[in-house]
């Protein structure tokens, strides 16, 4: 496969976060022990086998340049404690490799961020273990994980209390927390200089960052304490800043558009905000981002007619179908890519795929077989046509449209025919990323 | 006017209870084989789907409201269990049938043929008796019930909403082939499924 | 009818084949999505899979038959009020009679059970205007059925194992694999890799037919 701008951005890109991720992993080394390099190394191979385990099921090539899923398993590592068991880390990395990445056709087109997927996962299924936060600069066994626990500073607002930690501490990363996610000072430093660098983008993390501040300081939850105390603690427990510069600039799940970003970047503010708030879980902003991350297309759309629109007219002329419709009973519609319209193309497509897989059926056959299937599928159009047409003409009563409504509901089925995705990366890549020139 | 703020906000808490945690087809997976036959299918449209759905979740909730009691202090009382179903279906059907005869005879025939389509499966489907089967196990009054119906369909529109964007990105050749169509879009689903979770941090009582 | 006949038979009448064999190559389930909310909600272990699977087999068949046999000169409206309703007659029947045979444990799958009446799985094969012959009606009703209970039975199993460790409450496993199994995500998600998996045993079975098919007409050649 030939590789598209996009694809090479996106590389530079992945590689940019991997190295970012280092100066967290050496502060978590410091502070935690050596017992991080264990989860990471681990996080990192499983996602590897998992890569290269799928590539030779699927009969592809090797892509020793995606370095997406090492991304996402050390992203995800950094949300950790140190004291995980190593196979939660085996489990959950494997699972959302397999199903948030390449179930959904591998790297630049899953629609999740995986290392919240990762989160999310590990949360639901092992609470204790996940959200057990170490002290810092105490003893942790290095194969099993023991060590001393208490609760997280999140963990106490969410209880209702005041977590007592210095500011400097809390910037330093310097008290109970996940592994990486608490080194404020670090972190930020890291956004900015892969903003200067030009491989993240200011939209969605400043949007974001500006609308849990907000939130924080309009809604506070901390009482007894001044409202910029109450957004100190707020901000600086969680892992929100984290969420801003390592998960809301992945190229394949976060809109292209400046704009698009901005509200992205808005609507995850919120919803982390909620979900921290209202929800069960410390680790809202994960939990929101996957929801957010379904919206991500259409924020494209709504900011972006007009390159959205050619770029479907390309996909519509790759899938080499018309949008013609799918019975007689519905007028084609001109309009250039509905949901109606997207529809009668899924339905279409069934049309056609149900001819090729009779067309395969043919060629092995030989003779006298495919002689046999041509006469009867031609029959068949035939009195479908005619049916159709008489039953289009017939249908004037209340009664015929209900019946004929009826009648359809059988003929529904779920869509397989695909798209290429080649042609949308391209067509995407000729307007947003112009770094990969 | 205290009595009317307090009716507004309770309807209002309890629209967004069913939006949110109780999201009809998140959480509790109700109509979702209904809403997934309406997302492929040419002929219905999304907006008539959910409006339709809207319309008879909440007259039909009001419906059963009413004439349940009736039954629990009849002498089928120690029945109702096994004769609500029986009742929520003949609401149904009968609001079906009356909505359509009225339409039908009304409204132009082009637009009539427009919408039959999405009226019928939004009129009798699961997300519809589930929420009223809910509503009356929980004990709501007239307010709540209003209120949750109202956000059971709600909930159910703006899951569709999330479902058919997902659909768009997941018509692609890059996604194996034996993935294409049903199984990739329940995944797509159970990660959806999984963020409302966030909210609740717990499965639903049966 | 020898083999080769009923190789080119199958492959010649694909749909046809498919949809008959409700069990495997078109599972209401797996194939056609049917019944998700009880199955994805409800059939989180086999003692729960099992009562979803004895209400289906009390429910599908005999409304088919009842339908198919009162319906048949009604008017289009007319069966649209009566098929639910219909099914509903009949799932309170079979419910009060699981009540009476099972006790309580009958009623453990709460509002899962009664949506049934109004799933596709019962519904959708009435909202049609085509008349069914008696025979036809049963036929049919037993393959949606088997179809159904395999799957159910199928995902119950699976599922208890992964998020309890156990089978049919037995202790199988020491740790449970991936709890999250027992959670309606959970369920979507594993009803899903399922749906995968009967795809590509459809399509494992329609290859071997296709090559041995080719294989007959290479030896006739």
């Amino acid at each position: 496969m030939t590789h598209t701008k996009h694809i090479k951005t996106s590389q530079q890109h992945y590689d940019y976060m991997l190295l970012a991720l280092i100066p967290l992993i050496i502060c978590a080394c410091v502070i935690y022990s050596a017992r991080v390099l264990l989860i990471c190394a681990t996080a990192f191979m499983t996602a590897r086998i998992v890569d290269v385990a799928t590539a030779v099921a699927r009969k592809q090539e090797i892509d020793a340049g995606d370095k997406s899923s090492a991304v996402a398993a050390l992203t995800f590592c950094m949300m950790l404690p140190v004291s995980v068991p190593l196979y939660i880390v085996v489990v959950t990395v494997a699972v959302t490799i397999l199903v948030g990445k390449h179930i959904f056709g591998g790297k630049d087109v899953y629609p999740f961020n995986l290392a919240a997927l990762a989160m999310c996962m590990a949360a639901v299924n092992w609470p204790e273990e996940v959200f057990k936060a170490v002290t810092p600069m105490t003893g942790v066994n290095f194969w099993t994980g023991a060590a001393q626990s208490s609760l997280t500073g999140s963990s106490q607002i969410k209880l209702g209390g005041l977590p007592y930690i210095s500011t400097f501490d809390l910037l330093l990363g310097n008290h109970a927390a996940a592994m990486g996610s608490a080194f404020v000072l670090v972190i930020v430093s890291i956004g900015v200089f892969l903003l200067a660098t030009k491989h993240i983008t200011w939209h969605a993390p400043v949007s974001f960052l500006a609308t849990c501040i907000v939130f924080s300081v309009v809604f506070p939850r901390i009482y007894g304490v001044s409202a910029i105390d109450s957004l100190k603690y707020e901000i600086l427990c969680s892992a929100i800043v984290f969420y801003a510069v390592f998960m809301l600039n992945e190229p394949a799940t976060t809109p292209k558009n400046p704009r698009a970003k901005i509200v992205f970047g808005i609507l995850t503010g919120l919803l982390t905000m909620l979900f921290r708030y209202f929800g069960s879980y410390e680790i809202g902003g994960c939990f929101a981002l996957l929801l957010v991350n379904a919206t991500e297309g259409y924020w494209d759309r709504l900011f972006d007619k007009d390159t959205i629109h050619s770029a479907e007219e390309k996909l519509s002329s790759a899938l080499k179908i018309g949008t013609k419709q799918p019975t007689e009973h519905k007028k084609p519609e001109p309009e250039a890519k509905t949901e109606k319209t997207v529809k009668a193309e899924k339905t279409s497509e069934k049309h056609t795929e149900t001819a090729n897989s009779k067309k395969v059926y043919k060629k092995e056959e030989k003779q006298p077989v495919s002689k046999t299937v041509k006469t009867a599928e031609k029959k068949k159009s035939a009195k479908d046509k005619r049916t159709a047409k008489e039953d289009a003409l017939s249908a004037t009563t209340t009664l015929d449209i209900i019946s004929r409504a009826e009648d359809d509901i059988d003929q529904v089925m779920f869509s397989t025919q695909t798209i290429d995705m080649e042609e949308a990366l391209r067509a995407f890549e000729e307007k947003y990323n112009k770094g990969g020139k | 006017m205290n009595q009317v703020l307090n009716s507004i906000l309770t309807f209002f808490a309890y629209s967004v209870l069913a939006i949110g945690a109780q999201n009809v087809i998140f959480t509790r997976g109700l109509g979702l084989s209904s809403g997934l036959r309406m997302i492929n299918d040419p002929r219905k449209d999304t907006l008539y789907f959910c409006g339709a759905l809207t319309f008879f979740q909440i007259i039909n909730s009001m419906l059963v409201y009413f004439i349940s009691p009736v039954i629990n202090r009849s002498f089928l009382s120690e029945y109702s269990r096994f004769i609500t179903p029986v009742l929520i279906v003949v609401c149904c059907a009968l609001s079906y049938m009356i909505v359509v005869f009225g339409l039908g005879m009304t409204i132009k025939k082009s637009t009539f043929r427009k919408i039959i389509h999405s009226l019928t499966g939004a009129s009798i489907n699961s997300a519809i008796v589930g929420t009223i089967i809910l509503t009356l196990s929980s004990g709501f009054d007239l307010i709540e019930t209003i209120g949750f119906a109202f956000g059971s369909s709600i909930g159910y529109f703006l899951a569709m909403l999330l479902i058919s964007e997902g659909e768009r990105k997941l018509r692609h050749d890059l996604i194996p082939e034996n993935f294409r169509g049903l199984p990739v879009t329940l995944i797509y689903i159970s990660v959806l499924a999984l963020a409302v979770y966030g909210l609740t941090g717990h499965s639903m009582a049966l | 009818m020898d083999r080769r006949e009923k190789i080119h038979n199958e492959l010649l009448n694909w749909d046809n084949t498919v949809r008959k064999r409700k069990i495997t190559l078109s599972n209401p389930v797996f194939i056609k999505g049917l019944a998700l909310a009880p199955l994805a909600l409800a059939a989180t272990t086999v003692k729960n899979s099992f009562i979803l699977s004895v209400m289906v087999i009390l429910l599908l068949t005999p409304t088919r038959i009842i339908t198919s046999l009162i319906t048949r000169h009604m008017s289009v409206p007319l069966k649209t009020f009566f098929y639910p309703l219909v099914s509903a007659l009949v799932f309170g029947v079979a419910y009060y009679g699981m009540y009476k045979v099972m006790g309580t444990w009958a009623l453990s799958l709460g509002l899962y059970l009664p949506v049934l009446v109004v799933d596709p799985l019962i519904v959708k094969n009435f909202e049609k205007t085509r008349k069914e012959s008696f025979l036809y009606s049963i036929i049919n009703g037993l393959r949606n059925t088997g179809g159904f209970v395999v799957a159910c039975m199928l995902l119950g199993a699976i599922r208890e194992l992964l998020a309890f460790g156990t089978f049919a409450g037995k202790k199988i496993m020491a740790v449970s694999l991936l709890p999250m199994a027992q959670h309606s995500f959970g369920g979507f998600l594993i009803i899903g890799l399922m749906s995968a998996a009967w795809n590509v045993g459809v399509k494992a079975y329609k290859d071997k037919l296709e090559k041995e098919a080719a294989a007959y007409e290479s030896g006739v050649k």
